[in-house]
């Protein structure tokens, strides 16, 4: 049988100005600069860019050309003055004559309800050590074929639309599809529906970004967090890590909830790598944040690395932040099922269908497919 | 709540909804946190041609440090090619206006090659333009042939290459040793090893695509 290997032709990744800096510069390890000359062998551009550049004089003068990057335009300070003067009194003006409780629900953001031009956009990069680990560690497993990954699956209690699931008991009314809402989520036994003989789930705040469901980060921090990105990314407006460190003393930080949207919307697409990527940086800086632990997790089962899935759903069903523990746990079941065999997840798998909550039907299922 | 106070609010949300956008943009004016989408060339050209400037700066990004660099390949001379990148950034949006661009990257490659020859050119008729810089440059083509075969195949097809070629193939591309490396190996100048590797490569391509023919 033909052996298939992977395509030797084909780079590994974009190629970025700082990479081509580096090489012009001679610096790199001879895998790096491999890397780098099998663009050079694909793209005409690359490959005479990088005659150019191995000519003396210019690396020094490639950094000296970053003063000329044309600017983005900015607004004139008297537009600027108007615009804060108009908030002053919007805000003034609601924050003075509505309620309360409906100015929460009416006046935060609703985030990601579209990917609107002129969001801010800042790449989370993970360190390459940790990078290769991760690839190597994706290497020796198998991604999942998209209809056995994470809400490919029939419904699931995360997604948005998941009052539609098979619910053994009767169901809740159906809701319209949510795009993207900050909803407040009342235990189950506080509502006139009927009476579920699932656990009640908690009251926790949600977010749903691209119809997944998120504890909202006012639930888990008394202040939407900011991400530190200088350690490891380069914020996009910013040639390479080389001109943002010349550039600015700034610290470039990127609010919880702008990063999660970013992250959201790669899972949404079924960029799993990407997102997994994203959320490790967000752990990295927040360990214990439930939301990136969760996806990150299903993200890990997704691409067939059991291992670092379980780790994640592991913590996610026994965290504080009771919101996911059902899906973590079916998860995580799933898991073992796959590692170590149905043998080993048919206790979990007996735990989640006698628990009767959303997914009991499905881990029923399960255990009588091994009968 | 009564009903009034419902209605009130309901008039309230776009207010608060701007006040939240204009907040964001200002606070993007004064952070600098100029933002930028992970939109293809063309997307960003369309932006450039509809008077979106950060899109110019989104380009300068991608592409001034390799026009740079062809420019330092023909001119040799690190002022002229930094002056050659910023005067065609400069004219770049009446460029795109003017012309009809399909594929961003290999259209700014030809325009800034052309424009590094024409100064050649106007150096006078002693100034006469190196033939290898001359020489139509040879576009990638449809590689997919290279791209989908198996290991069997590429071994039997880097077989039928001459000697030359078929050792720098083998160690550029299946052992993944760089230029110097592979010259180092090899014995050969790395301009050698580069010229080995791009006729290997083009005829690899071939013999792949006869091979796929027949077996249709």
């Amino acid at each position: 049988m033909p052996t298939r290997i992977a395509d030797p032709f084909s780079p590994r990744g974009p190629l970025t100005s700082e990479q081509i800096q580096r090489y012009a510069q001679g610096e790199g390890s001879p895998a790096e600069r491999h890397e780098v000359e099998l663009h050079a062998e694909s793209d005409p551009l690359v490959r005479e860019a990088i005659d150019g550049l191995w000519m003396p004089g210019a690396p020094k003068a490639l950094a000296d050309l970053r003063k000329h990057r044309p600017a983005k335009g900015r607004a004139s300070g008297w537009l600027i003055a108007g615009g804060v003067l108009i908030v002053i009194v919007g805000l003034g003006w609601t924050f003075l004559r509505s309620d309360p409780s409906a100015m929460d629900a009416t006046s935060r953001p609703i985030i990601g309800a579209k990917n609107e031009p002129g969001r801010s956009i800042v790449h989370a990069t993970l360190p390459d050590t940790q990078r290769l680990a991760l690839k190597v560690e994706l290497a020796k497993g198998r991604a999942l074929p998209k209809d056995e990954q994470a809400g490919h699956q029939g419904a699931e209690h995360f997604m948005a639309a998941h009052a539609a699931a098979p619910v053994r008991n009767d169901p809740e009314p159906v809701p319209a599809p949510i795009a993207s809402l900050a909803v407040e989520v009342r235990p189950d036994h506080s509502t006139d529906a009927p009476t579920s003989l699932a656990p009640p789930r908690s009251s926790r705040k949600l977010l749903f970004l691209h119809d997944l469901e998120l504890v909202d980060p006012s639930e888990l921090y008394p202040t939407d967090p900011r991400l530190v990105m200088n350690e490891h990314a380069v914020d996009a407006r910013f040639a390479d890590a080389a001109e943002r460190d010349h550039t600015t003393d700034e610290q470039v930080t990127a609010g919880y909830s702008d990063f999660m949207e970013q992250a959201m919307a790669k899972f949404a697409q079924g960029d799993r790598l990407g997102c997994l990527e994203d959320l490790m940086f967000l752990l990295d800086q927040f360990p214990d944040d439930v939301n990136a632990l969760f996806y990150a997790g299903l993200c890990a089962y997704d691409l067939g690395s059991f291992a670092r899935a379980e780790r994640y759903l592991d913590r996610v069903q026994h965290h504080t932040i009771d919101t996911y523990h059902e899906e973590a746990a079916w998860y995580y079941a799933q898991c073992i099922e796959r590692s170590r065999g149905p043998v080993a997840a048919r206790e979990l798998f007996d735990r989640i269908a006698k628990a009767n909550g959303f997914y009991a039907v499905k881990a029923q299922d399960k255990l009588i497919d091994r009968k | 709540m009564g009903s009034g106070s419902w209605q009130f609010n309901l008039v309230l949300l776009p207010t608060a909804t701007a006040n939240w956008r204009l907040l964001k943009a200002i606070d993007e004016m004064f952070l600098r946190r100029t933002v930028i989408e992970n939109i293809s060339d063309e997307a960003l050209v369309e932006r450039l041609n509809s008077g979106h400037h950060a899109s110019l700066a989104a380009l300068w990004d991608r592409y001034a440090h390799l026009l740079f660099g062809v420019g330092m390949k023909y001119l040799k001379d690190t002022e002229r090619a930094k002056d050659m990148v910023v005067e065609l950034f400069a004219s770049l949006p009446d460029l795109l206006r003017k012309h009809e661009v399909k594929t961003f990257r290999p259209w700014i490659h030809t325009v800034m090659r052309n424009r590094c020859l024409m100064v050649l050119r106007k150096g006078g008729p002693e100034a006469r333009v190196p033939d290898e810089l001359l020489r139509d440059h040879e576009e990638p083509g449809d590689e997919a042939a290279l791209h989908e075969a198996t290991l069997q195949r590429l071994e039997a097809a880097v077989d039928k290459l001459n000697e030359g070629q078929q050792e720098c193939v083998r160690l550029f591309y299946l052992e993944r040793k760089s230029y110097s490396e592979t010259a180092e190996r090899t014995g050969l100048s790395v301009e050698q090893v580069r010229s080995h590797l791009q006729n290997g490569r083009r005829n690899l391509r071939l013999i792949l695509e006869r091979h796929a023919d027949q077996n249709r």
